[in-house]
Formats: structure tokens, C-alpha cells, sequence
């Protein structure tokens, strides 16, 4: 899908904790101007495989490559961004001065940093509470600014571990937005989420992950395609419902009528919640 | 480097805004410092008078009359004695200084301005060098009140310059030179002056003070030669040079609990690993940790010694020496900070552990019961606690005295456990991590 040189590759990678196989041969390839989603419930591995992407922790086996070399070596991760899963702030600096100290980390200075400093506050919608301590922002605040510290040095690649958790309707949408943004100006994205909707408005490619392993990654479509199998005519008469799995709904609804049937109809469409379910045999378990 | 700067900006700020920390680490020590110094000072610390001891062996009326005049100034507190035991006296800072007035004094001081002046011996101890200068001008400017009195009349004046007289033509072997015939009239002179003063009844004594300052110029009436102090204290100069060596301890405790503690919040919350993923190396992130601590506890050293300076007169027989003991005393604490922070993965297993461990150090080491009271076996065994040798080396600057070689073990020890402690940190969060 993309001629040039991937920015991420992962090969064969597993990983245990102790006797816990957390990752087991999870192979990807992440390129330019793409959002990779990875889709799965708790536990599945996610910040796992998201911390042996950014090198935090040693895989067991396999091998994990950025464009620019080995994660393990600071050069290399100066062209990643992290935002980490539940934020990792300093709750005693303000929303500027974390900005302000990732920026200056990352080797930015003077004008520049500040420039870039303000530039990431506005992208998350934090402008007005930049100079409240962390420890006085609500939940969501806290994630955008979470999301804020790993943009400001405008990486080429970014890791974001359930970066919209907790984040309301409106500001979440505007953080989509953001994210689209990003992707046009041809940041590779590895995006990590349960949120379904969030996945398929967002994603090029989604990876569905369930106990450490890769079942699946593909373009929605495709996968709804290999996966979602037929859309369901739901019919609620007297208190229960009736599924009648057709390739054509339509026509199912015509022969239903002409049969005589009572109650009210109704048809679903599959979505990446079947899909998840045929791949993993069990559905996702929704924390919201 | 610049990020070793941005992180180490980055801990004094969240430093700074905890309160709990600032409590413990400066305001604690304070107090206990301020306390205890005062709840043992006695109340003796209103007495600003410089402790002066004569040692008169000249006994003459001229010198009997400078001691006089010593014990008549307000400033002065004087005592007298042999040169022997005046000397001890200084040596354990008992008193200040001592003067001694050799034989001859009284008939060098009656010749006037024929010969030498006047000599004396004057000891000071080296502690107390702004008192020290002090004290000379203040001798100098009684002896030239005494002399004031000789030109404003009395018998006393009138005898002394006849001697004076007297003197000249017997060094001039009988010869009378024509200069001393003008000084024969003007000898004749003063005394009808005299005279015609006594008739209106002025008193001597009251321009003596304007008659110094209308001055001799660069006429010396007293030359004092300084005779070099080696002092062996055997106690602390003040109950605060006890107090806060103390109090030292307990900011340096605070200190070392405070960073190993947010080392520890900053591992937990995953902020450590997010700097190690914004392309920090691990040896910039150590530096910083080293720098901001050491630079914290030795700011917290300063300021607490310049409170007790500005506040409580305390005299560091040393300030470089002082220095150098805080700095060395302040290393020392990082690499326990850094141990400390290696010790529980959370904050509460960390406070519980670290702190008693370090309470413990405290106590063996003399932060609680002063080194100086604690019994011989207890004295010994405060040598495995760093804490004794904080106090030793910040006493040894303060009031022990030490020359910077009497120093060197105790810098050692602190240097030396400071990198054991530094490095069994390094292993244990390697090992952890
Ligand atoms: N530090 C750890 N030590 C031991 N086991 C761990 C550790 N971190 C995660 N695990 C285990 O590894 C597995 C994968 O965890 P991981 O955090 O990668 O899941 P996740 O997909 O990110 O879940 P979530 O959606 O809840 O964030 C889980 O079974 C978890 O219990
Ligand atoms: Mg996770």
C-alpha cells in the first residue's frame, strides 16, 4: 500500500512476563501516513507490544526495527513520540511546563520550543489551562495533555496506548480530528484502543490482538469482508427476538412479510464486533 | 548536558512546591536547631562583651591606670591573671583574648615622645577575627585617652613631663642643645596653662575624648604585638555550634528522603520511563538526580549555618573547611538517597524502611543525643553511622577546630560511603529494573 520504507517493523516478536506469554509472534510492518489500530480487550498485550515497539522492554525473541535503527539506542527514539496508557504526568508542573520540558528533552530551544510548546497545548484544546498543575485537571485533560507531550517535537512516528480514555464526546472527536490531521502530513501512527467506533473511523489497518497473539490485521472492509459475515434481520415480536442471518436483507424482509410474520424489523449490519467475535470466539469486553 | 539542567530545573521546581518536603528538610531542622540551641544556650547570649585577660607584669602606676581604664569600658569584660594560665584560658575558649603589659611598659609610656612607645602582647583567639579587630581599636583608643590626660594638666601630667625632661638632657649626656631650650620654654608655657585651668576649676577628664579626635596623627600610643594562638577547645563555642551540626543532620536525612521518595513516585507513575523514552540516556538521568540533590542539601547547609550566623552569632572557626564538610556531607546523603529510593518499589514500603533505617543512623550517629554526651561504647559505635562523621566534620569546622588534616578522615569517610551508597543504589534499581 505504501512504496516507502516502512518506519516501524516488527518480526516474529514475543515476549513473557516470568512464565506469562504475553506476545507470541506478532508480525507487522507500519508506514508512513497510517494509522495502525490495535484492537483488543484487556490483557490481550497491547502496552505490552506498544512497549516493545518504543524499546522499553527487551522482546524474548524476534526483532523490532525502526527506520532509523534499534529502539534501545536515545538517537532513534528522538523521531518517536510515546503517550503512554493512563498518562504519566507530573502532577506538581503545570500543563506548559511538561510541554515545555518533553520539547526541550527532544532538543528543541528558545522561541522554538515555546512555539512548538504552544502549538501542541492548541492541538489538544488545552490553551486555556496551560499554566494548572496537572494534579487539578480533570481525567480528560490529563489525556489530552498526555497526548500533547508526545506531539510537541512532531514525530514522524507515534505511539498512542488508549489515548481517548475518558476523554468526553466533543473533545474526543476533536482528538480524532487531530489525529487525522497528523496522518495527512504523513506521521505513522500505532494506535491502541476497545473502542470499536473509534477503530473503524480512524484506522487504515486494524489488528485484532487477543492473548498475545495477532489473530488478524487488515482495512476494515477487508476485514468485515473475510469476517463480519452476513447481515442479521432482527425481528421483535412478543417480547423475544428472532435472527434470521441473510446475504440480501431485503429480500429476507419481502419473504418475511409475505409469510405473514408479526413485530417490528429491524437489520444489522455486521461490524468489527462480529468480526472480533469469529476471530477470537469471544466477545470484547467493553469497560464504558 | 542541557537535559541534565532541564531535569535537575525540573526536581527543584516540584521540590519546591511540596510542602511536606520543605517542611522536613528545612523547616524541621530549623526548629530543632533553633530549640535545642537555645533551650541549652543558658541564656548567656546577650552578653556581647568582648572576655579580655590581663596579665600586668609591670604593676607600675602607668599600668595599673591602663587597667583602670580597661575595666572602666563597657565593651570590655576583664579578668587578670599569670601569662601561663591567661593563655589556657584563651586556648579553650574560655575567654576571647589575652593582653599582657611586660615590665618597662609604665616607663615607656612616661617618656612621652622620646624612644618607643609602649609595647604589649595581645593573643586573640583566631575564631574571632572581627572581634579581634575590634578589641585592638579599642585598646588603642583607651591608651590614647591616657595620654590626653597627661597634656590636659593634673599633677600626674606635670610629674610625667618633667621626668621627660629630665630624661632628654641625661641622653644628651649634659649637653643642652639649642632646640631643648626652646622645649624648656615651652614646658614653662603648658604649666602656666596649667595653672590658669585648674583656676577656673575644668575638669581634666571632660575633652579628653574631643583631644583624641582633634588627634596625633599617625602617633602610635600603644604598640601591640600579636602573639599567634593555638587553640585546643575542649567544648563548643556555643550551644548552637552543637544545635546545628544537629540540625544538619535532620535536613540532610529530610533531604535524602524527599528525593528518594519522588525517585521512587517517578518510577511508579511511569514518568522515569517516559524520559528514558523522550531519548534521555540513563547517565544524563543519574547526573541530574546527583546534581539536584547534592545541590539542594548543600543550599539547605548554607542556609541553615547563615540563619545561625545572622541570627544566633555563631562563628564557624572555618568557613572553607565548613564548605568543604557540607559538600562532603552532602555527597554522602545523595548516595543514600539514592540507596533509599532503590529500598521499596512503592512510597509507603520506602517511607517505613528508609525512614527508620535513616532514624536509626540519626540516633547512632549523634543527630539526636549530641556526640560530646554520649558514653564511651556509644561513641564507638557511632563510628558505622555516616551521620558521625557528618557531625564530626561540621563540628570539626565549626568548633573543634581542626586543621584541614584533622578533617581529611572524616572527608574521606563521607566521600568513600558516599560512593558505596551510591553504587549499592545503582545496583539494586539495576537489578529491580
Ligand atoms: N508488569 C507486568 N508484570 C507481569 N505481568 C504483566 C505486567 N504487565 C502486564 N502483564 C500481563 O501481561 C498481559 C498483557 O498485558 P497488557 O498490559 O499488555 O494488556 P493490554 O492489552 O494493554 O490491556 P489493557 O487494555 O487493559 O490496557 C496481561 O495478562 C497482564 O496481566
Ligand atoms: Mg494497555
Amino acid at each position: 500500500m505504501n512504496n516507502e520504507s516502512p518506519l516501524l517493523q516488527v518480526d516474529q516478536l514475543s515476549f513473557s512476563y516470568g512464565d506469562l506469554r504475553a506476545l507470541e509472534g506478532v508480525r507487522f510492518e507500519l508506514h508512513p501516513g497510517e494509522v495502525l489500530g490495535l484492537l483488543g480487550p484487556n490483557g490481550a498485550g497491547k502496552t505490552t507490544l506498544v512497549h516493545c515497539c518504543t524499546g522499553r522492554l527487551k522482546p524474548a525473541a524476534g526483532q523490532v526495527r525502526h527506520r532509523q535503527g534499534d529502539p534501545a539506542n536515545p538517537a532513534v527514539r528522538r523521531s518517536m513520540g510515546v503517550a503512554p496508557q493512563g498518562g504519566a504526568l507530573y502532577d506538581g508542573l503545570s500543563a506548559r511546563e511538561q510541554v515545555e520540558l518533553f520539547a526541550g528533552l527532544q532538543g528543541l530551544r528558545g522561541r522554538e520550543k515555546d512555539a512548538a510548546a504552544r502549538e501542541a497545548l492548541a492541538f489538544v484544546g488545552l490553551q486555556e489551562k496551560a499554566d494548572k498543575r496537572a494534579e487539578t485537571l480533570s481525567g480528560g485533560m490529563r489525556q489530552r495533555l498526555n497526548l500533547a507531550m508526545a506531539v510537541v517535537h512532531k514525530p514522524p512516528l507515534l505511539f498512542l496506548d488508549e489515548p481517548t480514555v475518558g476523554v468526553d464526546a466533543q473533545s474526543r472527536n476533536a482528538l480524532l480530528d487531530g489525529i487525522e490531521a497528523l496522518r495527512r502530513k504523513g506521521h505513522g501512527i500505532l494506535y491502541t484502543t476497545h473502542y470499536m467506533p473509534e477503530a473503524e473511523r480512524l484506522c487504515d489497518r486494524v489488528g485484532i490482538i487477543d492473548r498475545g497473539r495477532l489473530l488478524e490485521l487488515d482495512s476494515v472492509p477487508a476485514l468485515l469482508e473475510a469476517h463480519g459475515g452476513d447481515p442479521l434481520v432482527i425481528q421483535e415480536t412478543e417480547g423475544r427476538e428472532i435472527r434470521h442471518s441473510s446475504a440480501d436483507p431485503l429480500l429476507t424482509l419481502d419473504e418475511l412479510r409475505r409469510q405473514g410474520a408479526q413485530g417490528r424489523f429491524r437489520v444489522e449490519y455486521p461490524g468489527l464486533e462480529q468480526v472480533f467475535l469469529r476471530c477470537t470466539g469471544h466477545e470484547i469486553q467493553e469497560e464504558a | 548536558m542541557k537535559a541534565i539542567w532541564l531535569l535537575a530545573c525540573k526536581d527543584w521546581r516540584l521540590l519546591l512546591r511540596d510542602r511536606g518536603a520543605l517542611f522536613s528538610m528545612l523547616f524541621f531542622p530549623l526548629l530543632y536547631a533553633s530549640f535545642f540551641g537555645l533551650i541549652f544556650s543558658g541564656g548567656g547570649s546577650g552578653d556581647r562583651a568582648i572576655s579580655l585577660v590581663l596579665v600586668d607584669e609591670d604593676s607600675s602606676k602607668a599600668s595599673r591606670a591602663f587597667v583602670a581604664d580597661l575595666q572602666a569600658h563597657k565593651s570590655l569584660r576583664i579578668s587578670e591573671a599569670g601569662l601561663e594560665e591567661a593563655r589556657d584560658l584563651v586556648r579553650l575558649g574560655k575567654r576571647q583574648a589575652w593582653l599582657r603589659l611586660p615590665p618597662g611598659y609604665g616607663e615607656a609610656g612616661d617618656r612621652l615622645f622620646f624612644g618607643d612607645p609602649p609595647r604589649a602582647e595581645l593573643g586573640v583567639d583566631p575564631s574571632r577575627k572581627a572581634e579581634a579587630g575590634m578589641l585592638e581599636g579599642l585598646l588603642q583608643m583607651i591608651a590614647a585617652q591616657r595620654f590626653n590626660q597627661v597634656f590636659s594638666g593634673g599633677e600626674d601630667s606635670r610629674q610625667i613631663l618633667a621626668k621627660t625632661r629630665d630624661w632628654l638632657r641625661e641622653d644628651n649626656g649634659g649637653q643642652v642643645p639649642s632646640f631643648l631650650r626652646h622645649l624648656d620654654q615651652f614646658y614653662g608655657t603648658l604649666d602656666s596653662l596649667y595653672e590658669s585651668q585648674e583656676e577656673q576649676g575644668l575638669s581634666a577628664e571632660a575633652d579628653s575624648l574631643q583631644a583624641t579626635e582633634s588627634g596625633f596623627g599617625g602617633f602610635q600610643p600603644i604598640v601591640l604585638e600579636r602573639q599567634e594562638v593555638v587553640v585546643r577547645r575542649q567544648g563548643p563555642t556555643s550551644s548552637f555550634a552543637v544545635s546545628f551540626p544537629q540540625g544538619i543532620v535532620w535536613a540532610l536525612i529530610g533531604c535524602a528522603a524527599s528525593f528518594g521518595l519522588s525517585l521512587i513516585s517517578e518510577r511508579r507513575k511511569g514518568t522515569l520511563d517516559r524520559l528514558r523514552l523522550a531519548a534521555v540516556r540513563e547517565r544524563d538521568l543519574l547526573a541530574s538526580r546527583t546534581l539536584a540533590c547534592m545541590g539542594v542539601m548543600l543550599g539547605v547547609c548554607l542556609l541553615l549555618f547563615g540563619f545561625a550566623v545572622l541570627v544566633f552569632g555563631l562563628r564557624p572557626s572555618s568557613w572553607p573547611l565548613l564548605f568543604t564538610a557540607s559538600l562532603a556531607s552532602s555527597w554522602c546523603f545523595t548516595g543514600i538517597m539514592l540507596s533509599f529510593s532503590a529500598f521499596g518499589k512503592s512510597e509507603q514500603a520506602a517511607s517505613g524502611i528508609g525512614w527508620g533505617l535513616l532514624s536509626l543512623l540519626a540516633m547512632l550517629g549523634g543527630g539526636m543525643i549530641p556526640l560530646i554526651f554520649m558514653p564511651g561504647w556509644m561513641r564507638s559505635l557511632s563510628m558505622i553511622s555516616p551521620v558521625r562523621w557528618v557531625v564530626v566534620s561540621l563540628e570539626g569546622a565549626l568548633w573543634r577546630n581542626f586543621a584541614p588534616g584533622e578533617m581529611l578522615p572524616a572527608l574521606l569517610v563521607l566521600f568513600g560511603s558516599g560512593i558505596l551508597f551510591f553504587l549499592l543504589g545503582l545496583y539494586t534499581s539495576r537489578r529491580s529494573a
